[in-house]
């Protein structure tokens, strides 16, 4: 593939995709079940091989954590999905008289980012065979080659299972050109974004329908009723997770005063680094980028003790995360932004309230429609927190980048796709999953809406009766 | 499979079953033998055809781009076989009566 000069190619991919699309229109559920169940195998099986190609390329994250995400990705995936219904008469309602057909959107466009490449691939794939939906797999640069890889694997254990040819194609070179003209080509049917925000707006400007992820500045607050060596335990659960990667994964801590000792005499029972006003602004210095705006790529995915020598700060090789005390959150404060590494703002609040209004400006800085989360005991807390923040998930008493990806601590659907609502300027809060891959159309059959039949028409052209007047008319009962 | 009729300059050429990659190996060199005569147009007829696989697709296109527009066209597709070459970019392939 990667001789083809760039337009060539796409026109050429997307011919094949589009015959694959054809082709796959006309298979039953128990073939696309089939292929989808060889798939999922084949990944699952090269779980460790993949994760340490991907460690191996990017050097981001920890190669044993890029298992377990491989893991969801297969096996909590394919659990989650095996037995949904994803081809022809998907549900008949008698009583209403509608009934649901599930058709395939057609070729779809996967854009994997550089944090989560196999497992990105993987989901994405598992998920759009599952909806009969050829795929174009277009990889981060950093990660092409061992996402090339993984949907290779992919490739030949579905065409095994009797997969359309060319159900799964991916791209050899990654380029902006390239990858814009298969944005915009006639035939995707869908863009499947996850990456940069750029990139992610790109998608969106090219006028195919696409479902992309916003980015994450997850705020978590830890309630006085919180279990606090629990709430911190956790907490490190999932922010050394594949060194943070996750753009679920917890950015700021916030306390209420009256714990905020003890919660950070916890974290350094459990090998965090307090940094001090000095050492704060040295980690700033190397973690952010001015110019850009954004997080230092150089420090996504590092252990928190390579960080902490790039900034000339003193730690011990096992150091957990490190914590930067704050006050402010905004452009001015970088701390308070998302950044893809064991780094944890730390706010301290004079009370609820305070603590709720750090959450709130934290999520609106950067993270709106992603995820949240609350450490608490108490329901009501719990609930009122979650009514304020705007996020698609808020993850209780839960590590939350296990917890919004979901399958693991919750019920959520298992996904590397975590839609923000229009916040996050998409156009889903679910964790994307393959029921998002369908079109569903409806079958409706006559069913008459008898008073509407019955009422007398001629009262709607008399100006004189108001809402109120003909709702009493409709609903009498006569 | 495929049944190859020669009627004057044209060449016909009755499919029937499923048309899935292993069953079309043959295919291929089947229709190219056919064109051997340079026939004036051929016809793919696919009243008995109930699955075409992504290789018949290709032998479809390959048929088409050798003969060209005029003198190359599918007949008796089912409404299903129809959709199918709608949403793979070539029903202008197909003719209807």
């Amino acid at each position: 593939m990667s001789d083809l000069p760039q337009q060539p190619f796409v026109e050429q991919t997307m011919e094949k995709a589009r015959h694959a699309a054809a082709v796959f229109n006309q298979y039953s559920q128990e073939q696309v079940d089939r292929i989808v169940r060889a798939v999922y195998e084949a990944g699952f099986n090269n779980r460790i091989k993949l994760a340490k190609l991907a460690y191996e390329e990017t050097g981001i994250g920890r190669w044993q954590d890029k298992v377990l995400k491989n893991v969801v990705a297969t096996q909590l995936v394919y659990n989650d999905i095996k037995d949904c219904k994803t081809v022809g008469i998907i549900s008949d309602d008698p009583i209403t008289g509608i009934v649901e057909i599930a058709q395939p959107m057609g070729p779809i466009l996967a854009i994997i980012p550089v944090t989560n490449p196999t497992s990105t691939v993987m989901f994405k794939i598992l998920i759009s065979l599952k909806a009969r939906n050829p795929i174009i797999i277009s990889p981060a640069g950093k990660a092409k080659g061992c996402c090339i890889e993984t949907a290779r694997i992919l490739y030949e254990a579905a065409l095994a299972a009797d997969a359309p040819e060319d159900c799964i194609q991916w791209c050899d070179s990654v380029s902006r050109d390239q990858t814009q003209a298969f944005m915009s080509h006639r035939d995707v049917a869908l863009i499947l974004a996850t990456g940069g925000s750029g990139l992610v707006k790109t998608a969106y400007s090219s006028g195919t329908p696409t479902i992309g992820v916003g980015a994450g500045n997850v705020p978590i607050f830890i309630h006085t009723s919180a279990d606090i060596p629990f709430a911190v335990e956790q907490i490190l659960i999932s922010k050394t997770f594949d060194n943070g990667t996750i753009c679920a994964s917890e950015q700021a801590v916030v306390v209420e005063k009256s714990v905020s000792d003890a919660v950070l005499l916890e974290f350094q029972k459990q090998k965090g680094r307090v940094l001090d006003t000095a050492e704060r602004a040295r980690l700033t210095a190397i973690a952010w980028d001015t110019k850009r705006g954004l997080m230092n790529p150089d420090v996504v995915g590092q252990c928190a003790s390579k960080i902490a020598a790039k900034a000339g700060i003193a730690t011990p090789e096992d150091t957990s995360v490190l914590i930067a005390p704050i006050t402010q959150v905004g452009d001015h404060e970088p701390l308070s932004s998302e950044i893809l590494a064991p780094i944890l703002a730390f706010f301290v609040a004079d009370s609820f309230d305070d603590a709720v209004k750090t959450c709130i400006a934290l999520n609106y800085h950067g993270g709106i429609g992603h995820t949240a989360g609350i450490y608490a005991n108490d329901e009501k807390v719990i609930k009122e927190f979650a009514l304020l923040m705007n996020a698609g998930r808020v993850v209780v008493n839960t590590p939350s980048s296990q917890g919004a990806v979901g399958g693991i601590f919750n019920m959520l659907s298992p996904s590397f796709t975590l839609g923000c609502g229009t916040g996050g300027k998409n156009i889903t809060s679910d964790n994307v999953t393959a029921r998002h891959l369908l079109n569903i159309q409806r079958i409706a059959r006559r069913r008459e809406n008898q008073k509407f039949q019955r009422f007398d028409k001629s009262k709607y052209m008399d100006e004189s009766l108001r809402a109120s007047q003909i709702e009493t008319l409709f609903n009498r009962n006569s | 499979m495929a049944q190859v009729i020669h009627e004057g300059k044209e060449v016909r050429i009755r499919f029937s079953g499923q048309l899935a990659s292993a069953a079309c190996e043959t295919l291929d060199v089947e229709v190219d033998e056919a064109l051997l005569r340079e026939p004036e147009s051929v016809v793919f007829d696919l009243a008995e055809v109930s699955f075409i696989a992504s290789i018949f697709l290709r032998l479809c296109l390959k048929t088409f781009k050798k003969m060209g527009r005029e003198r190359f066209y599918i007949i008796n597709a089912s409404p299903a076989v129809t959709k199918i070459f709608t949403i793979a970019g070539l029903d202008e392939m197909i003719k209807t009566a």
